[in-house]
């Protein structure tokens, strides 16, 4: 027990994690990050048109659970898959702990489960989602008419009683903050700030899923190009080069301009597909340095397949400046995504920043401009703090 | 063996460079032959145009005379009533003060000034409509069902309408043409040049020319049968069949000067062999001319497009001296110059309109009477169109739905801030022809769930969608709706009616596209709903939009596939039927068949807010295009009126 602490301390990770704590702006900056995420997650506790509990003549109702995968309620599949990592995140937390507690399973592995649990929660809920069949209930007009006919009616709402894709035509649109809508709403009447909460799904999401695929892309041909050097590395080397011609956000606006339903997904991997040529250089750069090492001379000399030398002992090694740029691409999919969306080439359906900003833009709204444009600029300013903070703690001359 | 592949393979290679050497000699030889034969051909042509050249100098000077002396025409059909009516829109009023320039706003270039090739509705709303859409007679601007003289004194036309006999207005000048006259390289354009007979054969000449880039334009002279030089001033047009269109296509002809578009740069006639691909990039494309009350004086791309009054002119000349054209995309930058009087005059779009008239506070100079504003008709009309031959839409009550389900009276009052006017057919709602008994459809989503429960689309399983079995598959009544992006107008449209739509189980999905990529679902038909606007005309032959024939045909403009035989038959009488009476007749009827069969909800027939400097006076807008048409404009002084 002794000897594992010990061994503990002195680890690469143990070491940077040590760095980056003494940055105070980092610290609060990764905190900012896990309450987005927590934001992102719990957004229908914050603003949604369907009660948590309500009760008409005594018979009580929970529509909550069963609308959170309603395809007719949530029409983007990213909320769906949201709301299942919501319901089952109290599960998945004491499952965790089951497990640690049984198996006793190294902290590396801990990455390996979780993303497991994510890819079984995404399957539940979308399965989940394909067998709830149900209309677009109006909850509100419901409750409101048995209110109206005097019966006994109660009912227990999330913080606010909006959903993104409401329109409110009551008012003359689009309407300045009150109390009914905090931030206002938007050209038809939508609500702003249930918009915004929403939207931080959206963001968060493009910002991973579009960094997870241009990192795999990235990884792959950097790997291969470094490590087997000559024809392999010619190529992909050529390669790297005529994709990095194009003016990336040009391409992205092009290709975008073609799809005729954009969804969310097709943002993601336009992204994806157009900015790995950083990330495959730096691999690239790694593999060559890292080669020539003696323990991968070691590993060959032992006979170990190349796969398992490339993905097994080289690729930790090079991971360092791979996790530091996939922060600073997060923050940099973000603003692209809100580009796309502030020059219409988005998700329409989706409730983007750059949407909102964009209504605010053509509207000529103080509150339609300010409250995404703030959001964007915090949400990234933020990644690119934690990602400055992670190179930081990862150069060994800057140590302290 | 090895070895003899290999010769073998040497001996084929030979021969392929040989012959390709050979194809090369032979192609640089057949060039040279044909170098030569155009030359020599040129040569005897030149020969022989001066030949003529002689001649038609001498005919010249002998017409010269007379048009001084005025004579008495000669009449071909004296005993036919002249169609034209002597009733003219008065362009200037006696009190009307001369001079000063007028800036306006044009939002794009123009690719090409050649009115045949191109068809550039922003060119003809601001050049052309001053410079050359001179034609023989125009529609009254007060009445349109009239027509009024214009190049032509009278025109005669026979009982069966196949022979249209035009009597040209003598002394009408073309514009100079502009062009470095010091260089000498242009000397044979020198002198005054008048609109004659033979100008009006080369235009019909070139429109028929399968080398012009003009396909729109020269399907509707496909009837045309030939057009006759009687004298100088005295043209016959023989159409092969009696049709409505050869009326308006006729007595509203343009012609296009000979002097300019025939010849190259240096003088020379065009070849007849190359005569179409010479005239598609003519060296005078990038200038205008023509004989309208304004002539071209410069254009700077991307920046200014300047026309001078022409002094000249036939008619009525116009008060204001120069028309000033700044050409700048932005809108928001239009509204900036109107503010600070870099424009006299300008249109607002419904955000500008907005927030300047709509919420503008009373020291803005939209309300405290320096800028006057006014909303106008503009000839078009917006819809939601269902593809006819989708297995859900095609079911008319379903459409009837669909109808009852846009909340059309929200939209007008909050979204396009009554910039419209709801409108119920095909037909301008300002023309005789149009049906005003026709309700317009209102919204009602109750009424809307039971045309679908009739129509047996029934929510079977409980999804929040509604389904029915259609050819023996449970179908959700689910489509898209496929519009243009970049319409903050249509965005909000859609999302309300998408809202609307699910809260009686009919599921839309938006797709919006680049209108590029929308033009060719359309022509394909690869579609289910569209949103689009058509531009009407004051008289239009519903043909093209509306007849069976066009269904079937790719790129037609019948892209949602309407077939009616009923309708089919009104359109075609009303091909033949001239009588103004008759005519509006058959259009109501029209009107109400596709009022009934709802292959497009339509929408509204669109307004315009204009806003000017009030130091403009006579601001008048026209029922037809262009609707601010500038003539009868003038500004009362130079600086505007502290109210």
């Amino acid at each position: 027990m002794e000897e594992e602490k010990k061994y503990k301390k002195v680890s690469y990770w143990s070491v940077v994690w040590s760095q980056f704590k003494k940055n105070k702006v980092a610290l609060w900056g990764l905190g900012a990050i896990i309450l987005l995420l927590l934001q992102a997650i719990y957004s229908p506790f914050l603003s949604l048109d369907v009660p948590l509990v309500y009760s008409v003549e005594g018979t009580t109702h929970f529509p909550f659970l069963v609308e959170l995968f309603n395809k007719n309620r949530f029409e983007n599949t990213v909320d769906i898959l949201f709301n299942g990592i919501m319901v089952a995140s109290p599960f998945i937390v004491a499952l965790w702990f089951v497990l640690k507690k049984v198996l006793s399973f190294s902290t590396s592995k801990n990455l390996v489960i979780f993303i497991g649990f994510l890819i079984l929660v995404c399957i539940l809920s979308s399965v989940a989602s394909e067998n709830t069949k149900m209309g677009n209930k109006k909850y509100k007009d419901e409750i409101a008419a048995a209110k109206a006919d005097g019966k006994k009616v109660s009912a227990i709402f999330p913080l606010m009683k909006w959903s993104y894709k409401e329109t409110d035509l009551e008012g003359r649109n689009p309407q300045a903050p009150s109390a009914k809508h905090l931030l206002g709403t938007d050209a038809t009447g939508r609500d702003v700030l249930t918009r915004m909460l929403y939207g931080t799904r959206i963001s968060m999401t493009i910002g991973v899923v579009a960094v997870s695929i241009y990192m795999l892309i990235g990884i792959v041909l950097g790997a291969l190009a470094g490590y087997f050097g000559g024809a392999i590395d010619l190529w992909i080397s050529r390669l790297i080069e005529v994709v990095i011609c194009f003016p990336t956000f040009f391409l992205i606006l092009t290709l975008a301009a073609f799809i005729e339903k954009r969804t969310v997904f097709h943002v993601m991997i336009l992204i994806g597909v157009v900015s790995w040529t950083g990330v495959a250089r730096l691999v690239r750069g790694e593999f060559l340095r890292q080669r020539g090492m003696d323990y991968v001379q070691a590993a060959i000399a032992l006979g170990i397949s190349r796969a398992k030398i490339i993905f097994t002992h080289i690729l930790p090694n090079a991971m360092g400046p791979i996790l530091v740029s996939a922060t600073f691409g997060i923050a940099s999919a973000i603003l692209t995504e809100s580009s796309l969306s502030f020059l219409g080439l988005g998700d329409t359906t989706a409730p983007s920043w750059g949407g909102i900003l964009n209504v605010g833009r053509q509207q000529g709204k103080l509150w339609l401009i300010l409250a995404p444009g703030f959001a964007i600029f915090f949400v990234v300013s933020v990644f690119n703090l934690v990602g400055e903070a992670i190179r930081d703690a990862m150069d060994p001359r800057l140590r302290q | 063996m090895h070895k003899e592949n290999l010769g073998e393979k040497l001996v084929s290679y030979a021969f392929f460079i040989l012959l390709f050497i050979f194809v090369i000699f032979n192609i640089v030889q057949m060039n040279n032959v044909e170098k030569r034969y155009i030359e020599i051909r040129d040569k005897l042509e030149d020969l022989e145009k001066r030949g003529i050249a002689r001649s038609t100098t001498v005919t010249t000077s002998v017409s010269n005379a007379p048009v001084k002396q005025k004579t008495a025409v000669k009449y071909l059909h004296p005993e036919v009533k002249n169609f034209l009516s002597d009733e003219t829109f008065k362009v200037r009023l006696p009190e009307t003060k001369q001079g000063g320039i007028l800036h306006r706003w044009m939002p794009a270039d123009p690719k090409s000034f050649n009115t045949i090739t191109s068809n550039d509705g922003t060119l003809n709303q601001y050049v052309n409509a001053y410079v050359n859409s001179e034609s023989f007679a125009t529609r009254s601007l007060d009445n349109p069902d009239k027509w009024v003289k214009c190049l032509a004194d009278r025109i005669e036309i026979t009982d069966d309408y196949k022979e249209y006999t035009i009597y040209l207005k003598q002394g009408v000048k073309w514009h100079t043409p502009k062009v470095d006259w010091k260089s000498g390289k242009y000397d044979w354009l020198k002198g005054d040049h008048e609109l004659t007979a033979k100008d009006v054969k080369f235009t019909v000449d070139v429109i028929k020319n399968p080398q012009v880039e003009c396909p729109a334009l020269r399907n509707y002279y496909d009837d045309l049968d030939k057009v006759e030089i009687i004298d100088d001033y005295t043209v016959v047009f023989k159409w092969k069949k009696k049709t409505y269109n050869s009326l308006s296509f006729t007595v509203g002809f343009n012609p296009i000067p000979e002097f300019i578009y025939g010849y190259d740069s240096d003088g020379k006639p065009f070849d007849k062999s190359v005569f179409g691909l010479k005239f598609n990039n003519h060296w005078y494309n990038m200038k205008s001319i023509g004989c309208g009350p304004y002539e071209f004086v410069s254009y700077v791309q991307g920046a200014s497009l300047v026309l001078k009054r022409f002094e000249d002119y036939y008619g009525e000349k116009p008060a204001i001296d120069e028309i000033d054209y700044q050409i700048f995309p932005d809108q928001k930058q239009n509204l900036l110059k109107i503010k600070s009087r870099d424009l006299d005059f300008g249109v607002l779009y419904p955000t500008d309109y907005r927030e300047e008239i709509m919420n503008g506070n009373s020291t803005s100079p939209f309300k405290n009477g320096d800028i006057i504003n006014k909303t106008y008709d503009e000839m078009v009309y917006t819809y939601f169109g269902w593809n006819m031959e989708h297995k859900i839409l095609k079911d008319k009550k379903v459409r009837w739905a669909l109808s009852y389900a846009l909340n059309l009276d929200y939209m007008l009052k909050d979204i396009f801030l009554d910039l419209g006017e709801r409108t119920t057919g095909p037909i301008y709602i300002k023309s005789t022809g149009y049906d005003k008994s026709l309700e317009p459809i209102p919204f009602d989503l109750d009424k809307a769930a039971e045309m679908l429960n009739q129509a047996g689309w029934v929510d079977t399983d409980g999804d929040g969608v509604r389904d029915k079995i259609l050819d023996g598959q449970k179908t959700d009544l689910e489509f898209t709706m496929l519009t243009t992006s970049g319409s903050p107008e249509w965005d909000a449209a859609q999302t309300i009616y998408r809202e609307d739509l699910q809260k009686i189980g009919v599921k839309m999905n938006i797709s919006e596209v680049d209108w590029a990529v929308m033009q060719k679902k359309l022509e394909g038909k690869d579609f289910d709903a569209m949103g689009g606007a058509w531009g009407t005309a004051w008289d239009a032959d519903p043909y093209q939009i509306w007849h069976s024939s066009q269904a079937s045909i790719p790129n037609s403009s019948n892209h949602i596939s309407y077939r009616n035989p009923e309708a089919d038959k009104i359109i075609e009488k009303m091909r033949n039927t001239f009588d103004q009476n008759e005519r509006n007749k058959l259009s109501k009827e029209f009107h109400k068949i596709i009022y009934d069969d709802q292959p497009y909800t339509f929408m509204f027939a669109r307004k315009r807010c204009a806003v000017w400097w009030n130091n403009l006076e006579r601001v008048h807008f026209m029922l037809l295009r262009p609707h601010d048409d500038s003539r009868p404009w003038y500004f009362s002084n130079d600086k505007p009126v502290q109210r």
